[in-house]
């Protein structure tokens, strides 16, 4: 009789956690998994589809890699027009991420190699170098999980806790998504948080927000100084790397809108070529090669500049192939 | 080794599956020994040699006392021998630091260029919970409340039992050593009983205290924002998360303490009732932390004195008892003037109802129809209160209103650890910015409304559920519900139901970290 009773409650109990796992993965496939899919990471994912589908191919690819500039800037329909014109037979592929850093690419870099490409183009500005910049989120290591790759070196530039989240398995990832629910759900009822940063601007001592007025740009502009950082690091190595398997590496200095430029700090543009030359990339300075009509924003292109500057990077292409200048 | 990770339920299933498996109660006591020790060395490491200290010096010290061959003198001596080696151990793990810090901060006032070194000093986990566990065996004894425990193997199991050594409830020696005469046997309606009561307990700490732990840190420790720039709106929405976080932590521990004492057989005393429904501080006390209040109440309090020495003594004792029970929580100042804030409050309330003479008739006429008052007025520990809230009149309600502003302005003092920030946080939490307050209000109506949404679903669910219930008894019967009790007398079908929302609410709800409980740290 007891027996029987131990093995209800047991049954029971089995049964709970099963029936409680189950609606939690539904929930996770209607209600965060469409939350989450315009994040930076599925980015990211889709370029590892990308390195995968292309590993093995004979095709002479051209990767060209960076942040939301890339994205905006480069229309590779127009590079590809003007290699048909060259008779080059490179195929180029854009795979910007928002908000991308040397730092994240790293998680590319294995799958990259993998891929044999002829070039890889890297396109930043000076924020990405900058002691500033965000390093690569969480979320992005976390839902990236099982798909990252990581050489000893790299996985250096990540703390104990990124690390665990980078080697959860499939389970934890399913679990880990869970802090999207609440976020999903004030989606779903068209609940729109404020415009704010986060609570702590509005805790701001009045000195802060003093120094907050007279300089509105610090935060935005993220200097760049003389000393070592990670994204720094990791450009050296993402570069050494990619070299050491004898793939061309380009570095460009994106385009920058006139005001935006204007308020670049010298000091700023210089620590930036001491380091860029320092890493011996051949590299190309697009800052201020296009006016103010060409931009949408203060960093990103309107159709006009894209035009110009997918003709220009064709160039530049097209030069390093040929072994003529720019 | 925290209550609400998979590494507890896994050694928690262990020790009930070999503790059933066991037949002769000696064994299953040695094995209940030895896991808790182990539950203690992954929590504390090589530390737990101290409580295997405690428990052998006030083991025998107790022997001594009871011996009839002891006179009077040798009995005190004995007492003196392990209170002091017990306090002894704990002022020094506990308090050496804070005292050099204090003495030398005293020394640098009057020039003298002589510091005292400090310490590196590693606090063992729960040296307050089991020091106390020690101290109230070797004085029931001397109070010849108890006859000393003839098995050191049931004593060392008292004083290291693992559901209540780290952060209690402090449990009496004669509540918890008859419970060990007999075999231990894990029966089905006390696993029912207990995984309900943990189930409860994981709730509260981990949905509700570790949800707003963000909040509450994002006002109190941001390495950004000092307190002194923090306007009145995040000192009060602090202070209010605060208090509700430390209630559902401490009482969240205390659940999966007491529900993993019952699956294992054990009952153990309970330590919250509805405190936050307190109308005075008084019973707030009597509400909040009872085995602590109540160890303080019978060790120090009735001993000093109580309410039998007059009126001016009875002040001083209660400063006394709240100022040690504040030191208690730890070696800061701020522990410290929350203890003597809490005094003054039983003070300063036990002298409004001695001062108003309708309460004199009330006390003669309820005790001659014999009750229990439920705001008593003899003794500020001392009677028992009534278990429920009574009928919500508005007055009562103004009164627990009146109350919880006096107590959560003392959770501001708890929480707030440095005399400058407690000065400038006091200060916004008393005289309120209202255009701060407004303003905070109209620009977080987005986390208002989200949290609106989601925790008014469930308050409709409850009322739905009590429909019948609220109609015929009103509030008060959905505030003394206990739900506890509702939910491990479900039918196993629908329990199973109540096991999967829970289940399934930890993994949608939880905190992706979960910090430590509060109380690990006292």
């Amino acid at each position: 009789m007891a027996a029987s009773q131990y093995l209800k409650i047991a049954s029971v109990l089995l049964v709970a956690l099963i029936c409680a796992f189950a609606i939690y993965l539904a929930i996770i496939v209607c209600l965060v998994n469409p939350y989450i899919e315009g994040h930076t990471w599925k980015q990211i994912s889709n370029n590892l589809d990308i390195y995968e589908s292309k590993t093995g191919t004979s095709e002479k690819i051209i990767y060209v890699l960076g942040n939301s500039q890339v994205m905006h800037d480069l229309d590779p329909a127009i590079v590809q027009d003007a290699f048909t014109t060259e008779n080059l037979t490179f195929r180029v592929y854009s795979v910007g991420v928002d908000d991308d850093t040397p730092l994240q690419r790293l998680i590319e870099l294995q799958k990259i190699i993998q891929t044999k490409p002829a070039m890889v183009i890297l396109g930043y500005s000076y924020t990405s170098f900058s002691n500033l910049t965000r390093y690569v989120p969480d979320d992005n290591l976390a839902l990236l999980s099982g798909r990252i790759a990581l050489d000893q070196y790299s996985r250096s530039f990540y703390t104990k806790e990124q690390l665990a989240l980078i080697d959860q398995n499939v389970v934890e990832q399913q679990i880990f998504k869970r802090k999207f629910i609440i976020p999903g759900i004030r989606t779903m009822l068209g609940i729109h948080l404020q415009e704010r940063d986060n609570i702590v601007n509005d805790t701001m001592s009045d000195e802060q927000k003093n120094i907050l007025a007279k300089n509105p740009y610090d935060a935005f502009l993220a200097p760049v100084y003389q000393d070592d950082n990670n994204q720094k690091k990791a450009f050296v190595h993402l570069t050494g790397e990619l070299t050491q398997n004898n793939i061309s590496v380009v570095y460009i200095n994106m385009p920058l809108e006139p005001l935006r430029s204007a308020t670049i700090p010298d000091s700023t543009r210089e620590n930036f070529y001491t380091f860029m030359n320092s890493t011996g990339v051949k590299n190309y300075d697009f800052e201020k090669r296009y006016a103010g009509n060409d931009f949408q924003d203060l960093v990103h292109q309107n159709r006009y500049g894209r035009e110009k500057f997918s003709r220009d990077i064709a160039a530049v292409i097209s030069s390093k192939v040929n072994g003529s200048a720019v | 080794m925290l209550f609400n990770t998979i590494d507890y339920l896994v050694f928690f299933l262990f020790v009930v599956l070999v503790t059933a498996a066991l037949h002769k109660k000696k064994y299953q006591h040695l094995f209940l020994l030895v896991a808790s020790y182990y539950f203690y060395w992954v929590s504390g490491s090589f530390l737990f040699l101290l409580m295997i200290f405690i428990s052998l010096v006030t083991f025998y010290c107790g022997s001594g006392i009871a011996d009839p061959a002891s006179n009077r003198k040798q009995k005190k001596i004995w007492l003196v021998i392990a209170t002091v080696t017990s306090l002894g151990l704990l002022g020094f793990f506990k308090y050496f630091n804070f005292t050099v810090d204090t003495t030398n901060g005293l020394f640098l006032l009057f020039h003298i260029p002589y510091p005292i070194p400090v310490f590196d000093i590693l606090l063992p986990i729960g040296i307050s919970f089991y020091t106390f566990h020690a101290l109230s065996y070797i004085f029931d004894i001397y109070l010849q409340k108890i006859e000393p425990s003839k098995s050191l193997l049931e004593y060392t199991l008292y004083i290291a039992f693992f559901p209540q050594l780290v952060a209690g409830p402090i449990v009496r020696a004669r509540e918890f050593l008859p419970q060990l005469k007999n075999k231990i046997g894990i029966r089905p309606e006390n696993i029912k009983a207990g995984i309900t009561l943990m189930s409860v307990g994981i709730i509260k700490k981990v949905i509700i205290a570790d949800n707003l732990a963000y909040y509450v840190n994002l006002v109190f420790t941001n390495p950004t924002v000092p307190i002194q720039n923090t306007n009145s709106f995040f000192i009060i929405a602090g202070t209010v998360l605060f208090g509700i976080q430390i209630f559902f932590d401490f009482s969240g521990y205390i659940d999966i303490a007491l529900g993993s004492a019952k699956v294992l057989g054990f009952e153990l005393p309970q330590n919250f009732n509805r405190p936050y429904f307190s109308a005075s501080p008084t019973e707030f006390w009597r509400r909040w932390n009872i085995t602590l209040s109540s160890f303080i109440r019978d060790y120090l309090y009735i001993p000093l004195g109580g309410n039998r020495k007059g009126k001016v003594r009875t002040y001083v004792n209660l400063m006394i008892s709240m100022v040690l029970c504040g030191l208690w929580h730890g070696a800061a100042w701020n522990f410290l003037i929350w203890g003597a804030y809490h005094g003054v409050l039983l003070s300063a309330h036990k002298f409004i109802v001695d001062k108003n003479p309708l309460n004199y008739f009330r006390r003669v006429l309820k005790r001659s129809e014999s009750t229990v008052s439920a705001v008593d007025t003899d003794s500020s520990f001392g009677v028992r209160i009534q278990e429920k809230v009574q009928k919500i009149t508005p007055s009562l309600v103004l009164k627990i209103l009146v109350t919880q502003y006096f107590i959560f302005l003392g959770w501001l003092i708890f929480r707030v650890q440095s005399l400058p920030d407690l000065l400038s946080a006091v200060q916004k939490f008393v005289f309120i910015d209202v255009q701060s307050v407004l303003n905070g209000l109209i620009k977080y109506t987005d986390i208002i409304q989200t949290n609106v949404v989601l925790f008014g679903a469930f308050f409709v669910i409850i009322g739905i559920l009590f429909f019948t219930r609220i109609r015929t008894g009103g509030i008060a019967a959905l505030v003394n519900f206990d739900y506890v009790d509702y939910l491990r007398n479900l039918k196993l079908a629908y329990w199973g139901v109540y096991i999967m929302i829970v289940v399934l609410a930890l993994l949608c709800f939880s905190p992706s970290a979960s910090p430590e409980f509060i109380y690990f740290q006292f």
